[in-house]
């Protein structure tokens, strides 16, 4: 209670509420805007908390963060480009939505989820924030490659009617993540001896160019065929487009509580972050489902576990930086360097004697989650009333803000190239029945589960039934290897209690 | 049918040919049982199997009396829609490190809105202008982010412009 109330005193100072305002109003545009990631948001906003003292400036840099990745779903959901890597699972299902002429509510079902998400993620940190931090300390190598293996066990669940296909995306995915140097010894694969492939394959071009690209590429094919149809407006126009309703959005509390959790936890992992959890949570989800099939097709379920998750890992990232002084991702790290600079000493003892730190996090997450709902949708009107503008324009904005996007990452026209190509293949990838999405997820999880298990195959000497049969690692393994196999088996099941019912 | 079974077998070539490359490393021994090499390779020999599955599951289920034949029509594939749009796109990212940002984007603005099926001249150019203006005053001079700004006579507008924002 005594830090929570000093939390309150050191937030709601009206200067400092202007502040967090702000901040949320500058994370939701440049969330918004393709190719300004969260952590791009987090370094752009730490020029103004050069002036500030360093509690105010964590509680700046933390509205920014939130906001930044909330702002990520609206671009996701507009125009199916993921303003930040972790709103790519909300173009599965938000764009879908708008498409068929609901964008408010998908746009509505993002935000409020992010909120619930934020809030509730900021509450788990507060209360258990110490020890969360020391039994995440526990997850050694093995334990964080069952983690990631088990964010790539739902690669079958992503197109259950086209398993193999997605199984081959998923694999192409994850050897796309090991070209380039090796995470543990460094050795160059697959770069026929181009500098340039040293580094990897980055994943945000890949990313905006299977998703964007790829769908400016059909509307072009298809284009061809509809032109005539092009005048009659919008489709399904028909559709009644309102915010989500209070009862809609208790009937998918399951979801959001669900997703919240697994966020929260997936954000304290270090190198985990809001992209493995939204990707993990989306999932987790369309395997529990009872109508899978929904999914990808505008499910509202779909939209809220990946902001409810992406949201929730950005309090969970919090934890182990306030209370280990470890930062869980990129922004964490930037933040973690602001506070430096000003002189504060990073690590555990900082809760014992400052703990004003971790309330003051607490308390402007609190508030910047708030804030967001109203800042959050102002600048989705505005994104909105692009949508009305016909495609011939819009289409070639996408490719202008694809290629900023991709541009900016390296300042490196080599990766707009790499964005256009990955655009093609996944042109063709969706043509002939392969997933852009797996092959996205495996690409996103591809270096964390090769460095994780080569690391825990070497801490055991070469043993692989002993890092196999670590408590943690065992149960994780076995729920991934059940999910994985799932949806092969359960036709074989249904086809044979055919048989014997015939 | 034949066009994906053509591009499986695309990939199927490519996917043996980069089994046994891998790159210019030896054997790690310091890494266990699984090396730098060995994981890749796993992917690979997976990714083999799995596509000549697949393979085979597209022959299997192709329609009765379809043959092996692809209609390579060259014209009807260089005027199709989507050939010009990634065409387009391909000559677009090059032309951006020799004409920068500005005049590459404007260029293609107008020819890309034109393929998707804005035929109205002054839209086109206006549109190009504005979005144009727009997108490098938000992202380079609000933004601070550096876009391609060409090289001659492109550098030189490019930092003009610079100065002026």
């Amino acid at each position: 209670m005594e830090l929570l109330m000093m939390g309150l005193e050191v937030v709601f100072v009206p200067s400092t509420l202007v502040l967090i305002f702000f901040g949320t109003v500058l994370g939701v545009i440049f969330g918004a805007l393709p190719g300004v990631s969260a952590s791009m948001a987090v370094v752009l906003g730490l020029t103004f908390t050069y002036g500030l003292d360093p509690v105010t400036s964590i509680a700046f840099l933390v509205a920014v963060y939130c906001a930044a990745i909330t702002g990520g779903g609206i671009t996701a959901i507009l125009f199916k480009i993921p303003g930040t890597p972790s709103s790519a699972p909300t173009t599965f299902d938000g764009h879908p939505m708008a498409q068929n002429g609901q964008p408010m509510k998908a746009l509505s079902i993002s935000l409020f989820c992010s909120a619930l998400g934020g809030i509730a993620a900021a509450i788990a940190m507060f209360l258990i924030s110490p020890q969360l931090a020391t039994a995440a300390l526990k997850f050694g190598p093995s334990e964080l490659f069952a983690i990631s293996f088990m964010g790539l066990s739902v690669l079958t669940a992503l197109d259950e009617g086209n398993v193999l296909k997605t199984l081959i995306s998923g694999l192409l995915g994850l050897w796309l993540a090991t070209v380039g140097m090796d995470p543990i010894g460094g050795f160059a694969r697959f770069t026929w001896g181009n500098s340039t492939l040293l580094s990897g394959i980055e994943m945000i071009p890949v990313m905006i160019g299977m998703f964007a690209i790829t769908q400016v590429l059909k509307e072009t094919k298809e284009r061809s065929k509809i032109e005539e149809l092009d005048e009659a407006g919008p489709k399904n126009n028909t559709v009644e487009d309102k915010v989500i309703s209070m009862k809609e959005l208790w009937n998918i509390k399951g979801t959001i509580a669900r997703s919240g959790v697994m966020g929260t936890i997936v954000g304290i992992l270090p190198g985990a972050g809001a992209t493995i959890a939204s990707f993990l949570s989306y999932t987790s989800e369309v395997k529990l489902s009872k109508h899978p099939e929904t999914f990808g097709k505008g499910e509202p379920r779909g939209i809220a576990a990946s902001e409810t998750a992406n949201n929730a890992a950005t309090g969970g990232s919090m934890v182990p930086l306030l209370s280990l002084g470890i930062p869980g991702g990129n922004a964490a790290a930037i933040m973690m360097s602001a506070l430096v600079m000003k002189g504060v000493q990073m690590g555990p003892l900082l809760l014992k004697t400052q703990p004003q730190y971790l309330s003051s996090v607490f308390v402007s997450m609190i508030v910047t989650n708030i804030f967001m709902v109203v800042v959050s949708f102002a600048v989705a009107k505005v994104f909105g009333k692009i949508l009305s503008i016909p495609y011939s324009i819009l289409g070639t904005v996408i490719i202008l803000l694809a290629t900023i996007g991709s541009f900016a990452l390296q300042n490196n026209t080599g990766n707009v190239f790499l964005m256009i190509i990955a655009g093609i293949i996944g042109f063709a990838f969706s043509k002939f029945g392969f997933n852009n999405a797996a092959l996205i997820l495996g690409l996103v999880l591809g270096e964390m589960i090769e460095s994780n298990l080569r690391r825990a195959i070497m801490i055991e000497q070469g043993n692989v039934i002993n890092v196999f049969t670590k408590p943690i690692t065992a149960v994780l393994m076995v729920i991934s290897l059940i999910s994985l196999l799932w949806p092969v088996v359960k036709p074989l099941i249904s086809k044979n209690k055919a048989k014997i019912a015939g | 049918m034949a066009l994906e079974l053509l591009f499986n077998g695309g990939l199927l070539v490519f996917f043996i040919y980069c089994f046994f490359y891998i790159g210019g490393i030896g054997h790690d021994p310091a890494t266990g049982i699984l090396d730098a090499a060995e994981w890749p390779r796993l992917l690979l020999g997976l990714l083999i199997v799995f596509i000549a599955i697949n393979m085979a599951k597209v022959y299997k289920n192709r329609q009765k009396g379809e043959t092996f034949k692809i209609d390579f029509n060259i014209k009807k594939i260089v005027t199709s829609k989507l050939f010009i749009g990634s065409v387009l796109l391909l000559i677009y990212s090059f032309s951006l490190d020799y004409l920068g940002f500005v005049f590459s984007s404007i260029i293609f603005f107008m020819v890309y809105s034109r393929l998707l099926g804005e035929k109205r001249i002054k839209i086109l150019v206006l549109s190009s202008l504005v979005s144009v203006a727009i997108l490098y005053v938000l992202f380079n001079s609000l933004l601070g982010i550096m876009l391609p700004r060409g090289v001659g006579a492109f550098r030189n507008f490019a930092l003009f412009l610079e100065s002026l924002i």
